[in-house]
């Protein structure tokens, strides 16, 4: 249930992120062209599956460099997932640089604004948690606290 | 709640009963008193045995097959296993943080995200425990979350 919730929060935020990048790259790259709604199945897929690789973070208790270096796989795989699909669909040709480029930085700045999202939903989490942890002091141990 | 205080048998151990009808936080937590008043945990300190008292426990690690317990500035060694201090403590102030870790919630000042769905234990002497992405579910179950 809470991978679900994890999938859920991550495909959300992936899309939104999606949608502006999106817009950018047909803005730079394709501004003349006409799209049909397969574009939105496209973005929603490739949203879809690049969400799919949080369910690859296993609970199993890891160490800093461990976790680190599945981040930078997961990284890997987006990029992979991304640009395996931009060929597929025809977004950019694989000898245009420029194209290839565009493509990277926007997949660089989509992973950096999705952790940022997750990261404040940690950072939420953790004071929701502080605030219980007050009341949890004061509510088992009045006198102990006060000794601290 | 009636209180009611009985005498005993001579030759009968003393005892407290309790009667009630479900087991509340409030019931949780006189049972918890009772038991830690009473019991204590037996720690290393060099070559002599000390009693602890789990109240002054900051948390218990797991370090190669040896296990530690921190108090505010000491260090002593208790011959426990993590998991058997685990079971001890079930159902007071301690949890478990990770597979090397039990911590006390009451010594934890603050909580703060980590990498990758971990929660850092700020404790109330200064040092640091990781809460790992495995355990943080107790944590959050722990305050009521």
């Amino acid at each position: 249930m809470k991978k679900l919730e994890n999938l859920l929060f991550t495909f959300v935020c992936v899309t939104s992120c999606v949608v502006f990048a999106t817009a950018v790259y047909i803005t730079i790259f394709w501004p003349q062209a006409k799209f049909g709604v397969e574009i939105i199945w496209q973005i929603l897929s490739v949203s879809f599956l690049t969400s799919l690789g949080v369910c690859f973070y296993p609970k199993k208790e890891v160490s800093s460099k461990v976790a680190l270096v599945r981040n930078i796989l997961y990284y890997i795989y987006v990029n992979v997932v991304v640009l395996g699909c931009g060929i597929w669909f025809g977004w950019f040709y694989a000898d245009n640089l420029p194209m290839v480029l565009g493509m990277l930085i926007l997949i660089a700045l989509v992973f950096i604004l999705v952790s940022i999202a997750i990261w404040n939903r940690a950072k939420r989490m953790a004071i929701l948690m502080n605030e219980r942890l007050k009341g949890y002091q004061l509510k088992e141990a009045p006198d102990s606290e006060s000794m601290d | 709640m009636k209180i009611t205080i009985m005498d005993r048998a001579d030759g009968e151990d003393d005892e407290i009963i309790i009667r009630c009808r479900n087991i509340d936080k409030q019931l949780l937590n006189l049972i918890y008193a009772i038991k830690s008043g009473q019991e204590k945990i037996l720690a290393l300190r060099g070559s002599e045995y000390v009693q602890v008292a789990p109240e002054d426990i900051y948390y218990f690690e797991a370090v190669d097959n040896r296990v530690f317990l921190y108090l505010d500035k000491e260090v002593y060694e208790v011959k426990y296993k993590l998991y058997e201090l685990e079971e001890l403590l079930c159902g007071t102030d301690f949890f478990r943080a990770s597979k090397s870790y039990i911590v006390n919630l009451t010594k934890v000042k603050s909580i703060s995200p980590a990498f990758n769905g971990r929660f850092e234990a700020h404790m109330k002497n200064g040092e640091k425990v990781m809460v790992s992405r495995q355990y943080v579910p107790v944590l959050k179950e722990k305050l009521g979350l």
